[in-house]
C-alpha cells in the first residue's frame, strides 16, 4: 500500500515538474506570414528577441515558394496551398533579412526581434 | 618604350589590387555534422572547402584576382550550407531535412562540387559511388528529419 502511495506521489511531482515545460510549448509565440504571388504578408514581422519564435508560413500562390534567411539558418520550401511552421532560433535584438528563394525579385521581408 | 607601356600598366595594376583586403577565415566551428566515417570522408573530399569552417585555402587563393572568386565562392557555399555549424539548422528540423534533400539532390545530378573546383582540386572529384553513397544517406536523413519537423508542419 505504502509503495503505491509512494508511485502515486512521484507521478503527481513528476507531472508537476512537466508542467512548466508543457506551459512554456504552449505560452511560445506563433507568428503567421502568408505568402501569394511572390510577395509576402506583412513584408516585416516583429518577434519577441531571446525568445523561442515559431513562424507559421502559408503559400497562397500556384507554386512553390522557398522561405529562406542566412542570418537565421533557416531553409524550408512550402508547396501551394500548404503552411508549415518554422522555428526560429533565440534571436538577439535586430533586424534579421528573410527571401523567397523561387520569386527573388519579390518575396523579400524583414524579422525584427525587439 | 610605347611597347611596354601597357604591360608595364598591367603589372602596376596586379601589383595594385593584391593591396585590397580579403577576407579568408576559418571561423570556429559550431556542432559538426555527423555522418558515418565513409560518407563524411566523401563530404570532406569534395565539399567542405566551400561548404564548411575547415576551408584548405590554396596559395592561388591569396592572389588577386583570383582571392576574390575564391573567397565569394566560400563564403557564398558557408552561407547556403556549412557543415561546421549544424546545430544552427538542427533547431528545424524542417530546415535540416532541406538541406539534406538538397545535399542529395545535387549529388545525385553531379553539379556539385562545381566542375571549376575539380579541376583544381582533382581529389574532390566524386565517383559515381562516392555520389551515390552520399545522396542515400542524405535522402534516409531527410526522411528522419522530416518526419520529425511534420508535428510543427500541419
Amino acid at each position: 500500500m505504502l509503495s503505491i502511495t509512494k508511485l502515486a506521489a512521484a507521478s503527481a511531482m513528476a507531472a508537476l515538474l512537466a508542467l512548466p515545460s508543457f506551459v512554456a510549448a504552449a505560452q511560445e509565440p506563433v507568428a503567421e506570414l502568408t505568402c501569394d504571388s511572390g510577395h509576402f504578408q506583412p513584408a516585416s514581422l516583429n518577434v519577441s528577441a531571446n525568445r523561442q519564435v515559431r513562424i507559421k508560413v502559408t503559400n497562397r500562390g500556384n507554386s512553390p515558394i522557398e522561405f529562406e534567411s542566412f542570418e537565421m539558418n533557416r531553409e524550408r520550401v512550402v508547396q501551394p496551398g500548404r503552411s508549415i511552421t518554422v522555428i526560429l532560433p533565440k534571436l538577439d535584438p535586430g533586424e534579421y533579412h528573410f527571401f523567397d528563394d523561387f520569386h527573388h525579385e519579390t518575396g523579400q521581408g524583414t524579422i525584427t526581434a525587439r | 618604350m610605347r611597347q611596354l607601356l601597357p604591360a608595364a600598366s598591367a603589372a602596376v595594376l596586379l601589383l595594385s589590387i593584391q593591396l585590397i583586403p580579403v577576407s579568408m577565415t576559418n571561423p570556429p566551428t559550431g556542432q559538426e555534422f555527423s555522418a558515418p566515417a565513409e560518407v563524411g570522408s566523401v563530404l570532406q573530399r569534395g565539399c567542405y572547402d566551400c561548404h564548411s569552417n575547415r576551408t584548405r585555402w590554396p596559395w592561388y587563393a591569396h592572389v588577386a584576382p583570383v582571392s576574390w572568386l575564391v573567397a565569394h565562392d566560400v563564403s557564398d557555399g558557408r552561407r547556403h550550407l556549412n557543415f561546421s555549424t549544424w546545430d544552427a539548422y538542427a533547431g528545424d528540423p524542417g530546415t535540416a531535412a532541406e538541406k539534406l534533400r538538397k545535399l542529395s539532390k545535387v549529388t545525385s545530378k553531379g553539379s556539385m562540387p562545381p566542375w571549376y573546383y575539380t579541376m583544381m582540386h582533382p581529389r574532390a572529384r566524386l565517383t559515381r559511388g562516392d555520389r551515390m553513397l552520399v545522396a542515400g544517406w542524405a535522402a534516409r536523413g531527410a526522411s528522419i528529419e522530416e518526419s520529425a519537423s511534420a508535428p510543427a508542419s500541419r
